[in-house]
């Protein structure tokens, strides 16, 4: 299994993941189903993205629908197919509503 | 999506105008189909919630952010009925995009009218093929100018005008709550403690999907889509 530091260090300095977010997202990496571990663990080791498909979507395919997605959220979003897939299906065939609220802030 | 302007120095009317401008050999296509148009636009409009009705049966947590809307949804779905009454709908299939841009900027301002949000106007932009809109809390929400090309996505320009309304709304509850006093405390301070840590899906779309602000939108387009179908009799 993958170090969940090594994990942590590497979505903060490569892909920006958020300090508040990351921690959470490397627990939901360590609890992938096996086989999408298993292609994780080959993308994070070696760059290479394998062709697992969950429900008919793969990474690739996922990051074609949903733009903003990166590899991470691909897998995470394979997971997701595999825990709850007429869910996942029904929120990645659903067009994106950006809600770009955090770079302005909160009025009050 | 080039930021041409600063959207407080100018109204949503001519940010649309120059912004249609700029979006080179933009036209809007005429409705193909064998079926009138209206047919057409109610079928989508069921199908949608169709669609939304199973995803609500699987949410148990949407009933709470059901609970709030009803009110707002009736005042909404009044003004969708009020400017997107029959003769709209006859006509839309043959509108320009700057008519269709002025038609969707009239219900967006009228609806925050009625609801007392902050509705400025509607700004077409193109934010990129896969993305139908988008927020900031400055009362100006942004349509991408591909679903209003197409006849067709009139259901998805009005689903995504109201989940950015709602939106809209968010952001003024949160920033004068006294102005929203059906909205419970307990909801608008989850949307404040979700828009401070707002998941924007990049990394964990399942998240980004499930936060209480995305919930609230989607429910509340829901809720008014479904009272303007039974309005219009689609």
């Amino acid at each position: 299994m993958l170090d969940s530091k090594i994990i942590r260090e590497r979505l903060i300095s490569d892909l920006d993941c958020k300090e508040s977010q990351v921690d959470g997202i490397v627990e939901k990496i360590q609890k992938l189903a096996p086989e999408i571990y298993t292609a994780f663990e080959e993308w994070f080791n070696t760059g290479k993205v394998s062709d697992i498909a969950v429900e008919g979507f793969t990474v690739e395919s996922i990051r074609t629908k949903k733009k903003q997605m990166n590899v991470v959220g691909a897998f995470l979003a394979l997971d997701w197919l595999k825990r709850e897939p007429q869910k996942a299906k029904f929120a990645l065939n659903q067009q994106e509503f950006q809600n770009s609220a955090v770079s302005r802030g909160v009025r009050k | 999506m080039s930021d041409l302007f600063t959207v407080q120095d100018t109204t949503s009317d001519v940010i649309t105008r120059q912004l249609l401008q700029n979006l080179e050999g933009v036209e809007s296509f005429a409705y193909e189909g064998t079926k009138s148009f209206t047919d057409a636009f109610g079928e989508a409009l069921n199908a949608f919630m169709e669609v939304i009705k199973e995803w609500f049966g699987s949410q148990p947590e949407v009933i709470d952010a059901k609970e709030f809307n009803e009110g707002y949804a009736e005042k909404a779905s009044e003004v969708m009925a009020e400017v997107f009454d029959q003769q709209t709908l006859e006509d839309w299939s043959r509108m320009t995009l700057e008519e269709r841009a002025e038609k969707l900027d009239e219900f967006y301002v009228k609806m925050g009218a009625e609801l007392g949000i902050d509705a400025k106007g509607v700004i077409i932009a193109d934010l990129g093929e896969g993305t139908f809109g988008m927020s900031d809390g400055s009362g100006y929400i942004y349509v991408d100018y591909r679903i209003l090309q197409d006849p067709e996505m009139l259901s998805e320009a009005l689903n995504t005008t109201l989940h950015e309304a709602r939106h809209q709304m968010q952001f003024d509850a949160i920033a004068n709550p006294e102005n929203f006093p059906d909205i419970s405390p307990a909801l608008i301070e989850a949307w404040e403690r979700n828009i401070i840590n707002y998941n924007t899906g990049a990394f964990d779309f399942e998240d980004y999907y499930n936060q209480a602000v995305e919930v609230d939108s989607r429910v509340f387009a829901a809720d008014v889509i479904e009272a303007y179908i039974n309005k219009m009799g689609l």
